[in-house]
């Protein structure tokens, strides 16, 4: 009879911990989805890759069993996505091809399609920058990070994160000046 | 240079600015949520008292295993242990007079040994009682007040005793000889029997 009470009781125990458990991914998926998104999408440049590598990084998080112990949950899941996200684009090269989804930002339709070129052509450029100088350009880009949390996610300084993204817009330039120069 | 230093930042910033506008499929929220549901385990009673009913068992197991194997080495040792008691602790203490006391193991009923058994032995406090019985206060009463008696008692038996510890001479056995009468047959009284000769049934024949 104890053993059946003590069973229901463990019954409503985990089924209790569970619902807490969901109840927390929930909120944490409502908070930090985007961010995480715009992460992986900063480094794999593909939307389904980076959707992906987003619900990987929430899976594991509720597999680890740690959704409660998390003292920073932004920190931590901006780096398991980067983490995922880098995995994914050593592993899979993206093809240079701009996303759908991308927002043009031109002030008018005459310019578009100039200003679209010019656009693909920096981010060729972008994308053919070392991943240690484009991922911080890319992360601090997105503006929800600080370059504190930056330097946190990628486990370097926070002044080799500053000096990364100044080195990283030198070269850009440089690279941008001598491909108008070579067309001049 | 000015104006062209101008036209790279706003680029950069444009294109840059497209990280930060990226927007996911709509229902990206919903599908993380499914996809963790889906990989979620079910929760059933059974499936939890599993792990804690398997543990039980496999507890019972080792501990039945383990009392299998002590079992042999634990019974070895009592009956090693029931050797080696010696024979003086198993007869109960005297309170006569010293040189009575080597006449009162003849009186007293020899302890008899038992064989050994698996069961345990008992505690050896229960097989020493501390007080004598009433048989041998009335043994050792009668021993203080009857001296010869006692003394011409334990002779005899002691006599007794020696005679049946004698070994047997064997004796010869008379024996007579066997006569073994030829047989005598005599002959029959009576008529001599006398077969007849088979006859022949003619109706049978016919058949």
């Amino acid at each position: 009879m104890s053993r059946a009470a003590d069973l229901r009781q463990a019954q409503q125990n985990a089924q209790t911990t569970a619902d807490l458990s969901q109840a927390k991914l929930t909120e944490l998926v409502q908070q930090h989805s985007r961010l995480l998104y715009r992460i992986a999408f900063a480094i794999l440049r593909n939307p389904s890759d980076a959707e992906d590598a987003v619900q990987e990084t929430f899976l594991q998080l509720h597999n680890s069993g740690r959704l409660h112990q998390l003292e920073d949950p932004k920190s931590y899941l901006a780096r398991i996505v980067w983490r995922n996200a880098v995995r994914r684009s050593s592993s899979r090269r993206q093809s240079q091809d701009l996303p759908e989804n991308l927002e043009s930002t031109s002030p008018s339709p005459e310019t578009s399609a100039m200003h679209q070129q010019m656009e693909s052509k920096m981010h060729s450029l972008i994308d053919q920058l070392p991943e240690k100088l484009r991922h911080p350009l890319a992360l601090s880009a997105l503006g929800d990070l600080s370059q504190v949390e930056i330097a946190k996610m990628l486990n370097l300084p926070e002044g080799t994160i500053r000096r990364r993204i100044h080195t990283a817009r030198q070269q850009l330039r440089k690279q941008w000046e001598k491909r108008k120069g070579g067309k001049a | 240079m000015n104006h062209e230093h101008e036209d790279f930042d706003s680029l950069l910033e444009n294109s840059l600015q497209t990280y930060a506008n990226a927007e996911p499929r709509p229902g990206l929220q919903e599908r993380i949520l499914a996809r963790t549901v889906a990989q979620q385990p079910a929760l059933s009673p059974h499936r939890r008292a599993t792990p804690n009913l398997w543990g039980w068992l496999a507890a019972g197991a080792c501990a039945a295993l383990v009392a299998v194997a002590v079992y042999p080495h634990f019974n070895r040792a009592i009956r090693i242990s029931a050797r080696r008691q010696p024979s003086s602790i198993s007869s109960p203490p005297l309170t006569s007079p010293a040189p009575m006391a080597s006449v009162i193991p003849a009186l007293t009923p020899a302890p008899t040994q038992k064989p050994p058994s698996h069961r345990p032995a008992p505690p050896r406090a229960k097989a020493l009682p501390t007080q004598p019985t009433s048989q041998e206060k009335l043994l050792a009463e009668f021993l203080s007040t009857h001296q010869k008696e006692a003394l011409l008692l334990a002779s005899a038996q002691a006599h007794e005793q020696a005679s049946l510890d004698q070994p047997v001479a064997p004796k010869p056995i008379a024996s007579t000889p066997i006569e073994i009468r030829p047989i005598q047959i005599s002959s029959i009284p009576g008529r001599p029997i006398v077969i007849d000769p088979i006859q022949k049934d003619s109706t049978q024949v016919d058949r």
